[in-house]
Parts: C-alpha cells; sequence; structure tokens
C-alpha cells in the first residue's frame, strides 16, 4: 500500500514538473504560427530532416557518400544525371550534399548534448549552492568565455588532432561555460520560489531537489539559447573542417567538400558552391528560427 | 580622474588572472596531448639518439610544470621561444605578420561599422517597410555565411567571371619590389610614400578580403542597432523631446543613437576576436600572408611555441579591447559608476 | 491673434481616439466638449487609465501613429484647430506656445546628455538664438524656477540630480519659451510629499508671475483643490463632471464624483472603514453600453444602459454628464 502511494506521488510530481512548460507550449503556438520568420525556419529544418533521414534512399548515387568513386566521371557539371555535378573524385555531388544533412546534424546534437551534459549540472549547482562553491564555478566559465568560442575550438582541436570526433569534443569544451552561465541565472531565481522551500522544509535531499525540482524549471531559455545554438555549431564545425580539423576524407561533411573543392573551384566552380550552399540554408534556417522565438518571448513585440 | 585610475588598475589586475589561467590550459593541452616535438624539430628522419639529444636539449624532459615555470619566465622577458618549423623566433614571426592581418581585420571592421550603423537606424526606425526587411535579410545573411565560402564565391564573381578584382595576395608582384614599407599597413604605406601605383594594387586587393570579414560584423551591427534603437525609440525621453518640437531627424541621429550605440560598443571587442579568428579562414582563401596563416600552418604541424605564443596574444589582444570596450562606455554613457 | 475675455484658449470638441491593440480596438477617449480659459488653472482627474494622459498628447498630436488614431474632434488652440495641422506645423507649436511637463522626470529627460545642453537646445530651436544666449537665458529659467546653483545644475545628468530638481528641470524647460498653455501630467505623482508640494506652490507662483494657463492632470484630488480654479472629472474616457473647484467639492452632481470625494479618508473619522466604489473600470475594448459608469452606479436607472448622457450645463457653468440632471438646473 505504502508503494502504490509513494508511485503516484511520483507520477504526480513528474506531471507537475513537466505541466508548466505544456501549458507554455499550448499558450506560445498560436503565436509562433503567426511569425513568419519562425515558421519559415521551422519549415526548412523539418524538410531538411526528412531529407536527411530519407537520403539513402532519394539520393541517386548513395555509394558515393560512402567512399565509393568514379574515375569517369570526374569534374562533370551539373546536369540531369548529377544535379549539383561531380567532383575530383567522380563522385556525385548532390548524394554528398544529402548524406552531409546527416553528419551536419548528428554535429549539433552531440556537440549540444556535450555542452548540455556538463554545462547544466555545473550551471544549477553553482546556482543553487551560492557562495565559494558558486564564485568558483564562475571564474572557471568566465575564464573559458573570455575566448571566442571559435578560437578555443581551434585551439583544443589542434591539439588533439584532426579528426571529426575530436572537433566535436573540442567545440562542446568551447561551448559549455555559455549554458553554465545561463543556467546559473535561471537557477538562481528559481531557487527563491516557495515550491523549492517546501521541498527543503520536508526535508528532500539537497541533490534532488536541485536536480528533480529546480533544473527542470530552468529549461525553457536553454532550450530557446540550444535551437539557436544548432546553426553556430554547425558554421563551427564546417569551419575547423575546413582548416582541415575535423571531418576527415572521404566523409561528406560539407565544411571539408567546400575545402577539398577549393583547390578546384576557379574552373569548376559546382565543387564548393553546392556545399556552402547547403551551409548557408542550414544556419539560416536556425536563424530564422532563433530570432523568431526571440521576438516571441519579448514582450514588448505584441503586434499593436 | 582618479576614479579612471582604480578602475584600470583593478581590471588590469583581474585580466592578469585569467591571462595566467589561460596560458595554464593553453600549455597544457600543447604539451600533454602529442606529436613529437622533438622529432619536428630536426625532422623526421633523424634517428633515435638524435631524437633524444633534441628532447634535452629543448628541456622536453624535465616535469610539466617545471617547463611551463621556465616558458612564462623566457616569455616574460621578451623571449617567446623559436618556431619548430621556421626555426625563427616567435615573437619576430609574429611581428612580421601581424600588421597584414590588423589592416584586414581593420578595413573590414571599418567598412562593417560604416554600413551597419545607418542600415540599423533604419531599419528600426523604418519598422516593418521593405527597407526594413531589407536591411533585416542583410544582417541574417551576413552571420549565417560560413566567411570561407563568402570569400570564394565572391572570388568566382569578381575574379572569374566579372575579371575586375585580383584573387589572392596583398599586391602586385612587381608592384610589390616598389614599396617601402613603413607600419606594414600596405595601404598606410603607400600614401606615406606617395606610390600611387602601389595605392592602387594594395586597395584592389584588400577589396574582396575586407568584405568577406567585414559581413558577419555588418549583420551583427545592424542587428543589435536595430534593437537598441527600436527600444530606445519606445523611451520617455523620446516622447519629451518630440513634445518639445524637435525635429525628427535630430531625435533619431542624435538623441536616440547616442543612447543606442552602448551594447554595440560593448559587443566590438567580441567582433573584434571573432574577426582575428575568421582571418584564420580568409587568409586561408586570399593567400594573404598574416598571422592567420602563419598560425593555421603552426596548428597543422603541431608548433607548439607557435601556437602558444599565439594564443596567449590573441588572449591578450581580447581582455586589452575588451578593458577598452568598457572604458570608453563609461564614458559615453555618464550613468556607470566606476566602483 | 487676441482673445477676447470669454473666448477659450484650449477647445476640444467632440474627440474620439482609439488605439489598436492586440486584443482589440481601445476606445480611449470620447470627449464632448472641454474649454479652457486664458490664465485659468484647469485640473483634469479622473483615476489611472481614464484617458487624461491620451487627451493630453492629442492637444500636442503626440499619438504614436500606426496604433493610435483620432477619429473624430476638433481642438482648437486660440481658434485655430490643431488637429488639422500637418506635423511641421506642430512642431513650431510644440515647446513654443504649448508645453508638456511629464510625470517622471527620471525617464523623461535624456540620460546621456547635460540637463542644460537639453534645456538649451530648445532655445536654440525656437528662439533662434545663439548658444550663449540661449544658456543664460536657461540660467535665468533655472533661478526663476528655485533651482540651486544654476550654473551647476546647467552642467550635471539627470542621474545626479534630486526627484525635485528634475521636476524643476522639466518645469523650467517648458517654460523657456514662454507658452500659452502649459500642460502638466501629474507632475508630482513621482514625487515624495514634501517635494509635492513645493512644487505645486512653484506651480502656482509661475501662474501669478508669467500668467500662464495651465492643464493640470492629476488623480489626486488633494492636489487639485490646492491649486486649480476649475475642475474636469473624467471616467473612462469621457468628461462626467465640470465645473468650479468650490461648486464641485461642495456640490459634486455626479455620482462618481461623489463617491470620488467620499472616498477621501478624512481626519476626525478614525474607525470607520474606508469607503470604496465596489466594481473595476470598465474594459475599454468593450465598454459598457450607454453611461460608461452604469454598472457601478447607486442610482442607475434604465435608462442609463441604453444611451450616454450628454453634457448638460445646469446654468452656472456647472456641467454633467448624467440623466438624473437636466439642462437648466434640477434633478
Amino acid at each position: 500500500m505504502r508503494q502504490d502511494w509513494n508511485v503516484m506521488k511520483r507520477y504526480r510530481e513528474r506531471v507537475e514538473a513537466r505541466l508548466p512548460q505544456v501549458r507554455e507550449i499550448a499558450y506560445t503556438w498560436p503565436i509562433i504560427r503567426g511569425n513568419v520568420l519562425t515558421m519559415v525556419g521551422i519549415a526548412i529544418v523539418l524538410a531538411l530532416i526528412v531529407l536527411g533521414v530519407l537520403a539513402p534512399v532519394i539520393s541517386p548515387y548513395p555509394e558515393h557518400a560512402m567512399g565509393a568513386t568514379s574515375s569517369e566521371d570526374k569534374f562533370q557539371p551539373p546536369s540531369f544525371r548529377h544535379l549539383f555535378g561531380t567532383d575530383e573524385l567522380g563522385r556525385d555531388i548532390f548524394s554528398r550534399v544529402l548524406f552531409g544533412i546527416r553528419i551536419s546534424f548528428m554535429i549539433g546534437v552531440i556537440v549540444i548534448g556535450l555542452a548540455l551534459l556538463v554545462g547544466l549540472p555545473l550551471g544549477v549547482i553553482a546556482g543553487c549552492a551560492g557562495g565559494k562553491l558558486d564564485e568558483v564555478i564562475m571564474r572557471v566559465t568566465d575564464m573559458f568565455l573570455s575566448f571566442p568560442a571559435l578560437l578555443l575550438a581551434l585551439a583544443i582541436s589542434a591539439a588533439l588532432g584532426p579528426a571529426l570526433v575530436n572537433s566535436m569534443i573540442a567545440i562542446a569544451i568551447a561551448w559549455w561555460p555559455w549554458y553554465t552561465r545561463l543556467v546559473r541565472g535561471q537557477a538562481v531565481s528559481v531557487k527563491e520560489r516557495p515550491f523549492v522551500e517546501a521541498a527543503v522544509a520536508t526535508g528532500v535531499r539537497r541533490l534532488r531537489i536541485i536536480f528533480r525540482h529546480v533544473l527542470p524549471n530552468c529549461l525553457t531559455p536553454i532550450i530557446v539559447q540550444a535551437s539557436m545554438d544548432f546553426g553556430s555549431v554547425i558554421l563551427t564545425a564546417a569551419s575547423l573542417s575546413f582548416l582541415g580539423l575535423g571531418a576527415q576524407p572521404p566523409e561528406p561533411e560539407w565544411g571539408l567538400m567546400v575545402s577539398i573543392g577549393r583547390n578546384y573551384f576557379l574552373t569548376n566552380w559546382w565543387l564548393t558552391t553546392f556545399p556552402g550552399f547547403a551551409i548557408v540554408i542550414t544556419v539560416l534556417a536556425f536563424n530564422f528560427l532563433g530570432d523568431g522565438l526571440r521576438e516571441i518571448l519579448d514582450p514588448r513585440a505584441r503586434r499593436i | 580622474m582618479v576614479k579612471m585610475r582604480y578602475y584600470v588598475a583593478r581590471r588590469l589586475l583581474l585580466s592578469l588572472v585569467v591571462l595566467f589561467g589561460v596560458s595554464v590550459i593553453t600549455f597544457t593541452i600543447a604539451r600533454v596531448i602529442p606529436s613529437e616535438p622533438a622529432a619536428m624539430w630536426i625532422g623526421f628522419r633523424a634517428t633515435k639518439e638524435q631524437i633524444e639529444k633534441t628532447r634535452i636539449q629543448l628541456g622536453l624532459d624535465k616535469p610539466l610544470y617545471v617547463q611551463y615555470y621556465r616558458y612564462m619566465l623566457s616569455l616574460l622577458q621578451g623571449d617567446w621561444g623559436v618556431s619548430i618549423r621556421t626555426h625563427a623566433p616567435v615573437l619576430r614571426d609574429i611581428a612580421t605578420f601581424l600588421p597584414a592581418s590588423l589592416e584586414l581585420i581593420l578595413t573590414g571592421l571599418v567598412i562593417a561599422l560604416v554600413v551597419g550603423l545607418p542600415l540599423g537606424v533604419i531599419s528600426a526606425v523604418k519598422k516593418n517597410t521593405p527597407a526594413d526587411h531589407g536591411a533585416r535579410l542583410l544582417a541574417i545573411g551576413g552571420v549565417s555565411i560560413p566567411t570561407f565560402w563568402l570569400g570564394m564565391i565572391l572570388q568566382l564573381v569578381f575574379f572569374r567571371i566579372l575579371g575586375i578584382l585580383p584573387v589572392a595576395e596583398r599586391l602586385d608582384t612587381f608592384i610589390e619590389l616598389t614599396l617601402t614599407r613603413v607600419t606594414g599597413f600596405y595601404l598606410l604605406d603607400a600614401v606615406i610614400t606617395g606610390n600611387l601605383p602601389a595605392l592602387q594594387s594594395a586597395a584592389i586587393h584588400i577589396i574582396l578580403p575586407a568584405l568577406t570579414l567585414a559581413a558577419y560584423p555588418l549583420g551583427l551591427t545592424t542587428r543589435m542597432i536595430r534593437a537598441t534603437m527600436m527600444e530606445v525609440m519606445s523611451e520617455d525621453y523620446i516622447r519629451t523631446s518630440r513634445a518639445y518640437g524637435i525635429p525628427e531627424r535630430v531625435v533619431r541621429y542624435s538623441y536616440a543613437l547616442k543612447n543606442a550605440v552602448g551594447p554595440t560598443i560593448t559587443v566590438l571587442p567580441l567582433t573584434f576576436a571573432y574577426a582575428l579568428v575568421e582571418t584564420f579562414l580568409i587568409e586561408s582563401v586570399f593567400r594573404w600572408p598574416g598571422l592567420g596563416r602563419y598560425a593555421s600552418i603552426a596548428i597543422i604541424s603541431a608548433d607548439y611555441p607557435v601556437i602558444i605564443g599565439v594564443t596567449i596574444l590573441i588572449a591578450m589582444t581580447y581582455i586589452v579591447l575588451n578593458l577598452a570596450a568598457d572604458v570608453i562606455l563609461a564614458y559615453m554613457d555618464p550613468r556607470i559608476q566606476l566602483r | 491673434m487676441g482673445l477676447r475675455a470669454e473666448e477659450p484658449l484650449l477647445e476640444i470638441k467632440n474627440l474620439k481616439v482609439c488605439f489598436n491593440t492586440y486584443y482589440g480596438v481601445v476606445k480611449a477617449v470620447d470627449i464632448d466638449h472641454l474649454k479652457l480659459l486664458k490664465g485659468e488653472t484647469l485640473g483634469l482627474v479622473g483615476e489611472t487609465g481614464c484617458g487624461k494622459t491620451v487627451t493630453a498628447l492629442t492637444v500636442l498630436k503626440l499619438i504614436p501613429s500606426p496604433g493610435g488614431t483620432i477619429e473624430d474632434g476638433e481642438i482648437l488652440f486660440k481658434g485655430e484647430n490643431l488637429l488639422s495641422k500637418k506635423e511641421a506645423e506642430m512642431r513650431k507649436i510644440r515647446g513654443k506656445r504649448i508645453s508638456m511637463i511629464f510625470q517622471d522626470p527620471m525617464s523623461s529627460l535624456n540620460p546621456v546628455f547635460r540637463v542644460g545642453d537639453q534645456a538649451s537646445r530648445i532655445i536654440v530651436l525656437h528662439q533662434d538664438l545663439q548658444e550663449k544666449e540661449a544658456k543664460e537665458k536657461v540660467l535665468q529659467v533655472f533661478e526663476l524656477v528655485g533651482l540651486p546653483s544654476p550654473a551647476r545644475v546647467f552642467e550635471s545628468y539627470p542621474h545626479e540630480l534630486s526627484g525635485g530638481m528634475r521636476q524643476r528641470v522639466m518645469i523650467s524647460m517648458a517654460i523657456s519659451c514662454n507658452p500659452d498653455l502649459l500642460i502638466a501630467d501629474e507632475p508630482t505623482s513621482a514625487l515624495d510629499v514634501t517635494i509635492q508640494a513645493q512644487i505645486l506652490r512653484l506651480l502656482k507662483d509661475l501662474r501669478d508671475k508669467i500668467g500662464a494657463s495651465i492643464m493640470l492632470i492629476t488623480h489626486d484630488l488633494a492636489v487639485v483643490a490646492q491649486i486649480c480654479e476649475k475642475v474636469a472629472v473624467m471616467y473612462a474616457g469621457s468628461i462626467v463632471e465640470f465645473g468650479t473647484v468650490e461648486s464641485i467639492f461642495s456640490r459634486p452632481l455626479h455620482p462618481y464624483t461623489k463617491m470620488l470625494l467620499e472616498c477621501i479618508p478624512r481626519p476626525g473619522t478614525r474607525g470607520r472603514k474606508l469607503t470604496a466604489i465596489h466594481g473595476f473600470v470598465p474594459s475599454l475594448v468593450d465598454p459598457p453600453p450607454g453611461c460608461r459608469f452604469h454598472p457601478r452606479c447607486p442610482h442607475v436607472t434604465d435608462l442609463c444602459s441604453k444611451s450616454r448622457p450628454g453634457l448638460v450645463d445646469l446654468g452656472d457653468g456647472h456641467l454633467v454628464s448624467c440623466f438624473l440632471y437636466k439642462q437648466g438646473g434640477g434633478a
């Protein structure tokens, strides 16, 4: 009997904790729909995801994205057979760009995931603990923040050696401080709320309070920021690949494709134009999304 | 202003702490994680004993903290180590390549500000008109486009297709021989020495890379100014100035703008640092002989003294710029108390 | 253009102002008739949100343009209709012939410019003086409004001055070009009580010294009693009662005015419950039909919800907008 009680209680707790977010989403959706910028961004992102998922099915030459080459078809300009033309090894660029979607999105998810994994706990602990611990964590965070992200990622990536995995780790290391700072700010105000006081009063363990009570309520700005960061992360990863520090051949990563294509592009413009364009569209979509979100969340921006 | 002096001193002290932390991190990373520096130094075809000798010679056999200590000591004395690749003192290499990068960055930033500020104001003031939408599209494009790609597209269009601008380098090779270097800034040097063909050559060579560099700061500036102007324009004191009959143009470009530039100035060091990093990419695309290219090569060849040296230099620059921005902001906004 | 004694300095007729908002169209102002004579001090009284500030802003045509529309009406200033004037003409009037003092002097002064510079800018603009002469004039006016060490104040920034001093600066900016009409929007609401008294005394002084006509907007009946000659009571965008201070305070006619006066706590009534007007201020997007006050009125009749009572003159210049009263007096 007592176990049932506890199960019910825990379930209710969890629903209660999620409810504010659910309610928030239900309230803001109609506003989101009215905002052209955000809708375009969402549409493009969804389209990209669909294309990426379906890449093995819809690309005309999927083997070209996995390492196969076709030397007789080198440097073909765009045509019906090869929508984006072929590269220096005869591979179909259209297929490779499609597969590149998968890589880019994977990079985004992993990097931001890692950054959140490190940044969120640190930030929420700092915000809730206060005092010396807070100071120490924030000083370290500030130290990392005193560098532009790309530079830090560059340095770490260089030290770790050229590989896609290393570049992802490097970018994640450069990125986590932003989330720490964001979450800490939120945590500081959330911890003053009455339900936290109540939890403390009923003797809930401190660590549990921090992660089960405070953290879920800090998530909204994090979610917004993370979705905006997706584009920047992809851009940074592409830049690292361009410098030779990220993805390595023959992976169909966009930055890498631009980098290799550079040697030939003055006479074969399609080698760099299309992969680069893919980067532009992706980053633009996420920026539209982020901009739109920010406009919506700003209370002063109500349409008059 | 005594207050100002205390403020600056305090900030410098804090910056030193940060710099210390940064140097430790960079040093550790560059030394702990691998490649065999000694082998690099004397070439990969050396024998094992030679490599071992070089290791001892370079002090690489001592524990890490000793290496760090020695390095920092020599750093403070002006000896920034010697590049493993070029065997030249790092500091000298930096001094050689820095002006090229600076010239590029400064030109790019100037373009970004000169275009971005009025664009942002117009966009904010003529909200939701085609002008606003056009400006916003330009701005968001600027921050979304990968710089290296933009550079290549510009090369494609202006060099390959239109044939009106050169594709790379800073000067035509023959003209290069005629220019006497004074500051290292070719545009300035050409003006100073009255070398007109050099001025023209330097100018057309710098346009494309500078434009490429300006894209992101332009976008950023436009967006920031737009956001702050919109906030400022809805403030009470703007209403007051209108209530007294001040003409709208004065209200916008004097009363409002002076309030709005603050955040943009704060963001300027960030933008500069961003530009500094972007030059890695741009110099690569345009074969611009600057610090970025020097550092890129160092990275790929694991030239650790150069990597550490450049990183520390950039960190120092960034910190100084941040400080400068805060000081300027304090001058501009009299409300900021210098605690 | 000279004025005959009875011709009003400012006359508002049939003014309707609306705002398009996210929630609907807000019918903010619906004024039948309002008059201000030369040399007079008129108090415009009402709760927050009743449309007083909007009325004032409309006189200067400062209503923000996408959003606010002046649907109908005339605002006659010395006989000329301000609403038909172009923006360029209005700019010559603002600050020069009609000046406005705003509620919160901290946010109404530009924080990054020196106070003296802001003031002399206005003089340079409207009176065609050189900067040096303008500065002289500013210092004179600063002294006139009672600012200590005018030269130091001139060089100060708004955040370096106290609330009372800032308001004095605003007042001096307003009178610096000798306007015919001064509109003061809650000039004392952002200040503490002692400073309030000082500022009111200053306004009275100025009125006597330079013969200014003042439209004083406030929610505080005590302020009105101290300094105004005539009073107009506003509720939900319309004028419900108008008259001299004596007749309004001693013989309030409109139910709303009566209840307002009853709400003021009086000394010697300790132990009694505070009176409040029950109900809430109506939404201006969907105002009650007919008389806007009828849902809260203790004397409400059927007629009140069907049509709006106009302002009727009870003979002695005391106007009321209520079906309880008929033209010419009597209830």
